[in-house]
């Protein structure tokens, strides 16, 4: 099993104490399988995604990914996580501006040590970036940001795909192209994808739904 | 992983030039009025070691005359047989074609360790030196020297500017002479010596710490250039601290990324420590490099004014000295540090969830604003507490430090007052927007303005102090330099016929008796004059009473000079014991600048009384026709040399004078020009950040150029604003220098002087610097398109 969730929990400090967010959230998940995580705004989808990523830390409970406890790494090991197990679509890019999208797609990659010129050419041009490499991220339209961002991660060639809402800048049509494209993408390298979304039609095209309401999954 | 990382780090830079330029530039012009500053000390003082060392002046007590300039040999000889290890010395000056050297004659074989030859480059042994042997001469006058002595003459780097150092005998032989100058004295003597009153009572042995050396005298002077060059630096660190702190609060968004990618924060924080670095090595290395090219312009007018001023001779060329360039690069590395920690700290402390954007960057919130209001009121209590409470010269600096560093911190919330009045008063949307809107730009502009405040301050200060100076001494030079004609007689004997020649052709004359002696537990010089029309008009006192000068002339009283008054805690009506069983009552304390020693003045009468044997040799004359005068003089049998026109004297002060202006207005051009440019960098990035904060006001009606217009108006007043807060400051820094500094370092205060139109032109050219500062960024905000407007609002989530 790549990923093992077992009774995760989480609160934020709020003006009147501790807000719980997730209260004991079990879930697993293997490598190859897709996972479309559903729930209102407020629900923990992100922070769940987050923690899994060894962005945070949980409050309680075990995060085991890839055979080694998140929750109980230190920085550097979380960073080293990070780097070569799991690769982030962020809602917001996080694409860095003073980059070329070459150098965008390229930069995960570089970093884990994993550097592939023949898969980022082709991940740029089965996300239709071709004839964008030489533009900065500021020159782009928010779609096309998001497709940089999914192309730095499926070139890093991480175990598991953490995705945040990766098709929120694109209508209806392109977002399920694009969602399409990345399960296949994931597939074939062997990885597993997590994805949090709020649209149904989306989460349908994965292998598998969790509905999380109220910290708990549904 | 580091490559990766390097090469987001360094793309940041490459999109954003300007921001780089700004930061290398700042660093640079930082350092390079700081090293510029230290070469020019650096090279002084190390003329004056040289000069010193020669001697072991500072390190070894010395038999000088008591009066008069020679010791007689047989007074040598006489203190050798009792038993005596000293050292004879020959000093004096020759004319060397167009320039003087000054001639030193040592003897290896009795010169204590540490002087005489051993502060040659190649120590030579004693036989090669002695008598004809070979002469060591500084490289600037070795060639002169070639053509007028016939023994071998070495050209040696470390014998100090314009001296050869030779045999004593050759050195007696080229200055005419048969006498000696001065005798060191060795360290270990025989026990059982008999007492120096007894075998050379006309002698007496100077302290190795009392000695007048020059290094001492000419302190204030790098006292003073310091402090400017530290306020330059200071100036300075407060672009890069602006320039830095803004680039890394542009790339927490990168920063962000980088950690939520992978890369550790341990890595990423020194990696960004290793770019800081890298950038204070390469600004270090230009700002020495510019620091150098400064005090290679600026050391010629510092070498005349030092000269001139203390007869301090130093090197007019410019040496790579180790210690000044290294000082250089560390004051590079250290100010990026000073600057760079609290970015870099809070980058450690950021959490990888947090916002990207947001903070703006330095002192940006009303939370900061308070606590920066409260850390000045901190300052400036310890800053009123250090000055008027605290003693020494430390204390001093730091009360200093803490009354800019206050009066700096205090600005944003003092500006920020005085806009929210101004807002409240406004009359109409548009004025209203525009105080308001003001008010939202100093935190960006703090930094900047900050900067333009201490460099105007520093610029009010250190010229009131300078012109202070200048006022003061020539007030100085009126009264000492008062007679027409100063006259040298050779010996005793010629003095007495000297004066009896001046008496029929001069209407007063005033000669000169002095002896060395210890005033108030301290060294001292006693001197006898003769009380006529030109000291009761001319010598004025700081503090003395109306008829100071007719008490002296009847041996009532004694006059002191603040040097003497200050460490001995005299003042007027004090007592003083001027010879055993005699006390005078103090008429009055006299200013006497860069003297370092304590003087008292008596009535010849008395002082003749009290010293029988002392002759005057030195006379003061005012004549009708000074070129009667001297024709007369020179009939009679004197040397030109021994003729002294006084008014030449007067002319050539004032004209050190204005070298050492030219120094100063250098550097505070400088100064200014460093402050101006943290302005126009601090506008040009906010020119950036400032298109969304515009476009609602463009898409409301206003136009891009009355826009362009605001932003230059802006800048305008917020220069007007701190410039009129810099004024006060500069006062009181000038106080600070004056009242302070001066007296703890040197035991004398200078009186300040007010220039009201100097600090109004200054006031005017901060102001016209923040215009053109703010020119091109306005023109550039002007010209915005608007689709680049429009984007604001599109880019909208």
């Amino acid at each position: 099993m790549l990923l093992n969730v077992t009774n995760l929990t989480k609160s934020y400090a709020g003006p009147d104490g501790e807000v719980p967010v997730l209260r004991g959230v079990d879930l697993s998940l293997d490598r190859g399988e897709t996972l479309a995580l559903t729930g209102e705004s407020g629900s923990g989808k992100s922070t769940l995604l987050h923690l899994v990523g060894g962005l945070d830390l949980p409050g309680g409970g075990q995060i085991m990914l890839d055979g080694q406890d998140v929750a109980q790494m230190d920085d550097a090991g979380r960073a080293a996580l990070r780097r070569d197990t799991v690769g982030v679509i962020f809602q917001q890019f996080n694409l860095i501006p003073s980059m070329t999208v070459a150098a965008n797609i390229g930069f995960h990659a570089r970093l884990a040590g994993r550097q592939d010129g023949a898969r980022e050419a082709a991940l740029t041009e089965a996300l239709g970036l071709t004839d964008q490499v030489q533009k900065f991220p500021e020159q782009l339209s928010g779609g096309q940001q998001q497709r940089v961002a999914i192309a730095r991660t499926l070139a890093a060639k991480p175990a598991l795909v953490l995705a945040d809402e990766p098709t929120g800048n694109l209508d209806e049509a392109t977002a399920a192209e694009v969602i399409d494209q990345m399960q296949a993408l994931v597939t074939e390298a062997g990885s597993a994808l997590m994805m949090v979304t709020h649209s149904t039609a989306l989460a349908a095209r994965m292998g598998r739904r969790l509905h999380l309401s109220q910290g708990r999954l549904a | 992983m580091i490559r990766a990382g390097l090469t987001a780090l360094w793309s940041h830079w490459r999109q954003s030039k300007l921001q780089l330029v700004t930061l290398l530039a700042g660093l640079a012009l930082a350092t390079a009025l700081w090293s510029g500053v230290q070469a020019i000390n650096s090279e002084a003082r190390a003329s004056y070691d040289a000069a010193a060392a020669v001697l072991g002046e500072g390190r070894f007590d010395q038999l000088v005359p008591a009066s008069g300039e020679a010791i007689a040999l047989d007074t040598y000889v006489a203190l050798r047989r009792a038993g005596w290890q000293v050292s004879p010395v020959v000093e004096g000056d020759i004319a060397l074609g167009g320039t003087r050297a000054r001639i030193v004659g040592v003897d290896p074989l009795t010169a204590p360790g540490g002087s005489g030859t051993s502060v040659l480059s190649a120590p030579p042994e004693p036989q090669e030196f002695l008598g004809d042997g070979v002469i060591f001469a500084h490289p600037g006058v070795a060639t002169a020297l070639t053509d007028r002595v016939s023994a071998q003459v070495i050209a040696d780097a470390g014998v100090a500017p314009d001296t050869a150092l030779m045999d004593v005998s050759v050195a007696a032989r080229l200055l005419e002479t048969s006498d000696l100058s001065r005798l060191i004295v060795v360290p270990d003597q025989p026990m059982g010596l008999p007492p120096l009153s007894e075998v050379a009572p006309d002698l007496i042995r100077q302290g190795a710490q009392d000695g007048a050396e020059v290094g001492r005298l000419t302190d204030s002077f790098h006292l003073n250039l310091t402090a400017f060059g530290l306020l330059a630096f200071v100036v300075g660190l407060f672009i890069v601290h602006g320039t830095i702190g803004l680039a890394f609060e542009q790339r927490r968004g990168m920063v962000r990324t980088l950690r939520a990618l992978g890369m550790p924060l341990r890595v990423l924080i020194a990696l960004l420590a290793m770019e800081m670095a890298a950038f204070a090595l390469i600004a270090g290395g230009v700002g020495v490099l510019l620091g150098y090219l400064i005090a290679g312009a600026l050391l010629p007018d510092v070498a005349a004014t030092l000269e001139g001023l203390y007869g301090a001779q130093i090197s007019g060329a410019l040496q790579l000295r180790p210690d000044w360039w290294l000082t250089g690069l560390g004051i590079a590395f250290a100010g990026t540090l000073i600057a760079a920690s609290g970015a870099l700290w809070r980058i450690a402390r950021m959490p990888i969830l947090a916002s990207p954007g947001g903070r703006a960057w330095a002192v940006a919130s009303g939370k900061t604003r308070g606590w920066l209001g409260l850390a000045a009121i901190a300052l400036g209590a310890l800053a009123a507490v250090a000055l008027v409470f605290g003693q020494g010269l430390l204390v001093a600096f730091a009360g200093l430090g803490a009354l800019l560093m206050g009066a700096a911190l205090a600005l944003p919330a003092l500006l920020d007052r005085v806009l929210a009045w101004a807002e409240a008063r406004a009359r109409g949307i548009r004025a209203q927007w525009f105080w308001a809107d003001t008010r939202q730009q100093v935190p960006g502009l703090s930094l900047a303005l900050m900067a333009l405040l201490l460099a105007a301050a520093a610029n009010v200060g250190v010229s009131t102090m300078v012109s202070s100076f200048r006022l003061t001494f020539v007030d100085f030079l009126d009264q000492r330099l008062a007679s027409d004609l100063y006259i040298q007689a050779e010996d005793e004997t010629q003095a007495a016929e000297v004066e009896a020649f001046l008496r029929p052709i001069t209407s007063e004359i005033m000669p000169l008796l002095y002896v060395d002696t210890r005033l108030a537990d301290q060294p001292a010089e006693l001197y006898g004059v003769r009380v006529g029309a030109t000291y009761r008009e001319n010598w004025g006192f700081l503090a003395g009473r109306d008829t100071a000068w007719q008490d002296v002339a009847q041996g009532t009283a004694v006059v002191i000079n603040e040097q003497m008054a200050r460490r001995a805690g005299l003042w007027l009506g004090d007592d003083l014991v001027v010879a055993p069983g005699v006390t005078l009552p103090i008429a009055g304390v006299f200013g006497d600048y860069g003297n370092p020693v304590g003087q008292a003045v008596l009535g010849e009468d008395l002082f003749l009384t009290l010293y029988p044997d002392a002759r005057p040799t030195r006379f003061g004359i005012r004549v009708d026709s000074k070129e009667a005068a001297r024709a007369a003089l020179l009939e009679f049998g004197l040397k030109e040399p021994q003729i002294i026109d006084q008014q030449v004297i007067k002319d050539f002060s004032l004209d050190v004078f204005e070298r050492t202006f030219t120094v100063t207005a250098a550097l505070n051009v400088l100064t200014l020009s460093v402050a101006g440019f943290a302005i126009l960098t601090s506008l040009l990035t906010l020119a950036a950040i400032r298109v969304p904060q515009l476009a609602p006001a463009w898409a409301m009606g206003l136009t891009r150029a009355a826009l362009g217009r605001l932003e230059m108006v802006r800048a305008v007043v917020l220069a007007a604003l701190t410039m009129l807060l810099a004024v006060p400051l500069g006062l009181m820094l000038a106080w600070v220098l004056l009242a302070v500094v001066n007296v703890e370092a040197f035991g004398w205060r200078l009186p300040m002087f007010i220039f009201p139109l100097d600090y109004a032109t200054l006031a005017v050219f901060g102001v016209l610097a923040a215009a053109l500062a703010a020119l091109w960024p306005a023109r550039r905000l002007a010209r915005t398109p608007p689709a680049d407007l429009l984007k604001v609002f599109s880019n909208e989530r």
